[in-house]
């Protein structure tokens, strides 16, 4: 006879584990399944975690947890093959605690900590081990799951698949379609040993309390959907990019390549001059986005994370935030549904209903046109982002040419370049997609 | 920087292999149709090559377990899951 549990939570990321967290605060006997060695040893993201939910579960995280610096100072770069034109934002604020949320981590170390921190609140975390398929009852009814062990069946009351953007276990619940190339971004990243004192001295931080976080678009990625990052931790920087895979399938791009090209950039280069590599990851984000939601819940299972794409991709990045608020909202379902001793569909809707209320519904919400918009507007990238750099560059320039002869070639030269109807068009679409819904 | 081959930013990283278990296999006769063959460029750690005659040769170790390769398949040329728990890919920074 197999062993059973309340609930079984797969996968120890960060939407897994602020459910299991959640659960075991309230005396939920819950089970953790991680396939990984340890904890994070399968995760990777730039990677700023944003704190709201965390400092719901853990108001003083910023004591115990291993966060690299808080980010004190953002860069947004348009860049074209050797020049770059960009914004810094520099708020007083964000330098004082709780930071806007933002802190740089590293996701081996962070989730490793996380995890051990819904151990001692009372969950059960078992690592090295894969779960492969559901048990069903005669009627079909999920009853618990197989994981890939000697005697691996264990059987629940729920199943909160926290398993992350491949969920297979979705697919396998019938809770999602076939996962599409254009529903992905590609993510491949070097972690760059440096010492503290050159980061500081480089990004212009006082301290290792202050951290940097520059995004880039336009050549980093070949024009096509996607963005470069480069964020500093205490001691190492995180550069990186990502690409829709469409996009990057049908040019045939190589992703390293693009990353070495990257980091090859005449802007980025004096940034990460004579660093040590450290370690070389990649990883998929989903980026569907509202449309690209599976059905988040079924009778005895819930889906919470990368795994039902609550992620903000638009100029945000958002997904860390976004799965442990999943995951605390899949808990609060679950407790919810176990005081009722029901966990069908109709009881565990009540998830449905938490999330809608949230910021995770409401953002995915009011960025749904714009996945669609980016993609039918490969354009977008290509035209006015180096058209910008080129502008930018002309205007200063100090030369014999006066300044308004200058300013008339400048515009001649834009005109030439988009017409005045699809630059409105764009507008027009670009507000709705990134401003007003 | 030194720029660094795909061979040895692989170096970096640490693996358990699951010797002669592979978790990903493909079916050579779908793969010689394939048309597209996204996934020798795609892969993050060129584990997809092709050799002199245009055939795909896939190795299994040093994957990432990204699942890149798994939704750009348009042939349904491969089989794919996870390695044993514990086994395949180890960040330490992630
Ligand atoms: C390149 C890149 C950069 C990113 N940058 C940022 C950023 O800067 N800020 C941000 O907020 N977000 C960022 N993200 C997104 C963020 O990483 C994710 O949204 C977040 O990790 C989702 O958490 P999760 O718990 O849902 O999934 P994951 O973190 O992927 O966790 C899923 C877990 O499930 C385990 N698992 C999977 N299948 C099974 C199975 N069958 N059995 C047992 N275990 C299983 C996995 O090993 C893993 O530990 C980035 C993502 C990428 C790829
Ligand atoms: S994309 Fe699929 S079918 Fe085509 S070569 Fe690659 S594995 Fe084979
Ligand atoms: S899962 Fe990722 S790393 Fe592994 S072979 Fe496929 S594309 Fe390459």
């Amino acid at each position: 006879m197999a062993e059973k549990v309340d609930v079984v939570v797969v996968g120890g990321g960060p939407a897994g584990i602020a459910c299991a967290y959640t659960l075991a605060k309230a005396g939920v006997e819950t089970i953790v399944f991680e396939r990984g060695g340890y904890p994070g040893s399968k995760n990777v993201m730039g990677g700023i975690l944003f704190t709201n939910a965390l400092a719901k579960l853990i108001p003083d995280f910023r004591e115990h947890a291993p966060v690299e610096r808080p980010v004190t100072k953002r860069k947004f770069l348009a860049i074209s093959e050797k020049d770059a034109l960009g914004v810094e934002t520099g708020f007083s604020d964000f330098s004082r605690p709780p930071h806007n949320n933002n802190f740089t981590v590293l996701r081996a170390r962070f989730d490793q900590w996380f995890a051990n921190q819904a151990e001692d609140a009372g969950a059960m975390i078992l690592s090295e081990t894969v779960v492969d398929d559901f048990i069903y009852d005669d009627n079909k009814k999920i009853i618990g799951v197989k994981t890939r062990r000697d005697d691996g069946d264990i059987l629940c009351n729920c199943v909160v698949l926290a398993d992350g953007v491949n969920s297979l276990l979705a697919k396998k619940a019938g809770l999602r379609s076939e996962f599409k190339p254009k529903d992905f971004v590609l993510g491949v990243k070097m972690v760059l040993g440096l010492p503290a004192e050159k980061i500081c001295e480089r990004f212009s931080l006082e301290s290792k309390n202050d951290g940097a976080a520059y995004e880039f678009f336009g050549a980093v990625t070949n024009n096509i959907l996607g963005s470069g990052f480069i964020y500093t931790n205490l001691e190492s920087v995180s550069i990186g990019l990502g690409v829709a895979l469409d996009g990057a399938c049908k040019l045939g791009l190589r992703p390293y390549e693009l990353l070495d090209k990257f980091m090859d950039h005449p802007y980025v280069r004096p940034l990460i001059k004579d660093s040590e590599p450290i370690e070389y990851s990649a990883h998929l984000l989903p980026e569907g986005g509202y449309h690209g939601m599976p059905h988040v819940f079924h009778d005895n299972v819930l889906v919470c994370g990368d795994a039902a794409s609550f992620v903000n991709t638009s100029i945000y990045h958002e997904g860390s935030n976004l799965a442990m608020e999943s995951g605390i909202l899949a808990a609060k379902a679950v407790m919810q549904a176990r005081g009722r001793g029901d966990f069908s569909a109709k009881s565990l809707m009540k998830y449905a209903e938490y999330l809608q209320e949230s910021i995770v519904i409401k953002d995915l919400k009011k960025y749904e046109r714009l996945p669609g918009f980016l993609h039918s507007s490969p354009h977008l990238f290509n035209n006015y982002l180096d058209l910008a750099i080129e502008l930018a560059k002309d205007y200063f320039i100090v030369d014999e040419l006066s300044k308004g002869e200058r300013q008339k070639l400048m515009f001649k030269k834009a005109w030439g370049r988009v017409s005045v109807m699809q630059l409105i068009g764009d507008a027009y679409k670009s507000f709705r997609s990134f401003i007003w819904n | 920087m030194k720029k660094l081959s795909i061979e040895d930013k692989i170096g970096l990283v640490k693996f358990k292999v699951d010797t002669g278990k592979p978790h990903i296999k493909i079916k050579p006769e779908i793969c010689k149709t394939c048309p597209e063959k996204y996934c020798v460029t795609i892969c993050p750690v060129e584990n997809y090559k092709l050799d002199e005659q245009g055939n795909v040769i896939f190795a299994f170790e040093g994957c990432y377990e990204c699942g890149t390769c798994r939704i750009v398949c348009t042939k349904c040329g491969l089989e794919w899951d996870y390695p044993l728990g514990g086994y395949g890919v180890c960040f330490r920074e992630g």
